[in-house]
């Protein structure tokens, strides 16, 4: 039961936790949670030096040095490129106000993320009916797997074109290709889930004469939510792609095609404020997600 | 057991024969616009006899290779480096994560206008996909070595290129193979996402012909091949994985 626990334990040069937060050691396609950690308290590989507890910097200074160095050389690479279409951060930092002065950048904002959050509601609730339907009956996971599986290894950037000749160039068509791409990330983490269920909860359950709904809700369910939120920073960060693409290929209105059509019109800095935006969004999604499982789940790690 | 992997084939080979019934059913009644499941395999046919589908797959190839290569060979060497020295793990983990986080795909339309489309604009495009699993797994697999391990290699008194060799490299294996596979996961979709939205090449050309001339015969060919490839490499590498995996227990067992 490792849903991506990565990097437990203790920096010995500093003492500080070193942790990956929950959910960001994933890609838009990894299949399979970061190595969960080995048994015993891992260490940081300590280095002759910091053995010797030399007094350092501390790391918000370090963390806010390394953050103006990669200001730097992006803006000494923009510079050297010589190519006036490329964003600045200084550049990126005075569009900022403007841009958020603008309502359009809105309404495109929340056309792209509005998509992403009812397309991942979506998906999720579909997925978790055919997850856990999945975990728990043998012929309908023997049944799907296949389908499951091999849609969730193809990029879904790949159906982008089918779905455009079967919707058209429409809004709609992004809500279906963000839900599906939602949903098979759920489907695939919701079966783990629910079919990973200690033998002895099932065994107490059979004692008391459980009914199947109490297994499939009471336990199986509830087995499956951890998995469940990983399944969900998973679809958040490949919905958002999904989206996008969409966007790209079809046209459709929203944060993803003004920043196409402003780097198209030389509006760099504008267009990566919209980068910005939408990274953002990830991260604050998927630090909700975490949130909530420490919140409502401690035992299942930090 | 036997009869029930019998059960389990019978009921895969059964979910197959659904497909390509209810597949056929369906087109018979959509016309154009959903091609039946024979019609998608003779496409798929004409494709490669014709030589486009090979060419396209040749050159996509091309790119998802070197893009793979370059992650790996940059992403591995990093990731140690990264998580070797404290000072610098501290100064640089949050931005990782941070620029992980940034969706590849947004950043595509500024490298075409910074960079251009050629091959060396697509090749960015996969790195970017590619490169942080494998860095974070290297930097998680290095920083996660026992202290018992190093404390016993520090008691034979090992030097630090020993120590590098026979430690703290080894260790970082396992991790570095989950690395890869979900590097390789990550330059399937760069590529897609280059060969589409930068200039159209390879099977991205092939997918948007397909979906302007509303040919669907042609799109869902490619988009089985597609997947057929990527079910494959994953396979693939999570076969290698897997005997990796073993290999970690045992070591921190």
């Amino acid at each position: 039961m490792t849903t991506r626990r990565t990097g437990t334990g203790e920096s010995a040069a500093g003492g500080r936790p070193v942790s990956a937060p929950a959910g960001q050691g994933s890609t838009a396609t990894e299949a399979v949670p970061l190595p969960g950690e080995p048994s015993s308290a891992p260490q940081a590989v300590p280095s002759g030096r910091a053995r010797r507890e030399r007094r350092r910097p501390p790391n918000w200074l370090l963390r806010l040095l390394t953050g103006v160095l990669i200001l730097v050389l992006w803006d000494l690479g923009a510079r050297m490129l010589e190519s006036p279409f490329i964003a600045r951060p200084l550049g990126v930092a005075q569009a900022v106000p403007e841009v958020f002065a603008s309502e359009r950048f809105w309404q495109d904002a929340w056309a792209t993320i509005g998509s992403v959050v009812y397309g991942v509601l979506i998906g999720a609730a579909a997925g978790l009916v055919l997850g856990l339907a999945m975990g728990r009956i043998k012929l309908v996971r023997w049944f799907f797997t296949s389908y499951v599986s091999a849609l969730y290894t193809l990029p879904m950037v790949a159906v982008v074109p089918l779905m455009t000749i079967w919707l058209g160039y429409t809004p709609e068509t992004r809500l279906v290709a963000v839900a599906l791409s939602a949903f098979l990330p759920i489907v695939v983490t919701t079966a783990d889930g629910s079919r990973a269920i200690p033998k002895e909860y099932l065994d107490v359950a059979r004692t008391f004469r459980a009914r199947v709904h109490n297994i499939w809700f009471g336990i199986a369910l509830r087995n499956a939510i951890p998995y469940l939120i990983a399944g969900l920073q998973l679809a958040i960060a490949r919905a958002l792609v999904t989206a996008v693409a969409v966007e790209f290929l079809a046209g459709v209105p929203g944060l993803g095609y003004s920043i196409l059509q402003q780097t198209r019109s030389f509006q760099q800095n504008e267009a990566f404020v919209g980068v910005i935006v939408l990274t953002l969004f990830v991260v604050a999604a998927r630090a909700l997600l975490t949130v909530a499982r420490r919140r409502f789940l401690p035992w299942y790690g930090r | 057991m036997a009869t029930e992997r019998w059960a389990r084939w019978g009921v895969y080979a059964l979910s197959l024969v659904v497909l390509a019934v209810v597949w056929q059913i369906a087109a018979a009644g959509s016309g154009l616009l959903l091609a039946s499941f024979t019609e998608t395999m003779a496409r798929l046919g004409e494709l490669i006899s014709n030589g486009e589908l090979p060419e396209a797959l040749l050159s996509s190839g091309r790119i998802f290779l070197t893009g793979l290569v370059l992650s790996i060979l940059l992403g591995l060497p990093l990731g140690l480096v990264f998580a070797r020295f404290p000072l610098v793990t501290a100064a640089v983990e949050t931005y990782v994560y941070g620029l992980y986080a940034i969706p590849v795909i947004t950043l595509v339309p500024f490298i075409l206008a910074g960079i251009g489309f050629d091959f060396r604009a697509k090749v960015l495009v996969v790195v970017l996909t590619a490169i942080f699993p494998i860095l974070i797994s290297a930097m998680e697999g290095a920083r996660s070595v026992p202290g018992r391990l190093l404390d016993v290699a520090h008691s034979y008194g090992s030097t630090e290129r020993q120590l590098w060799a026979d430690v703290v490299i080894p260790y970082t294996v396992p991790y570095a193979v989950t690395g890869i596979k979900q590097g390789i996961a990550g330059a399937l979709v760069g590529t897609i996402i280059a060969e589409l939205f930068l200039n159209a090449t390879g099977v991205g050309d092939l997918l948007i012909r397909a979906s302007t001339n509303f040919d669907s015969a042609g799109a869902l060919a490619v988009t089985l091949v597609i997947s057929v490839i990527a079910v494959s490499l994953m396979g693939v590498s999570g076969v290698v994985e897997r005997r990796f995996a073993g290999w970690r227990e045992g070591l921190s067992g």
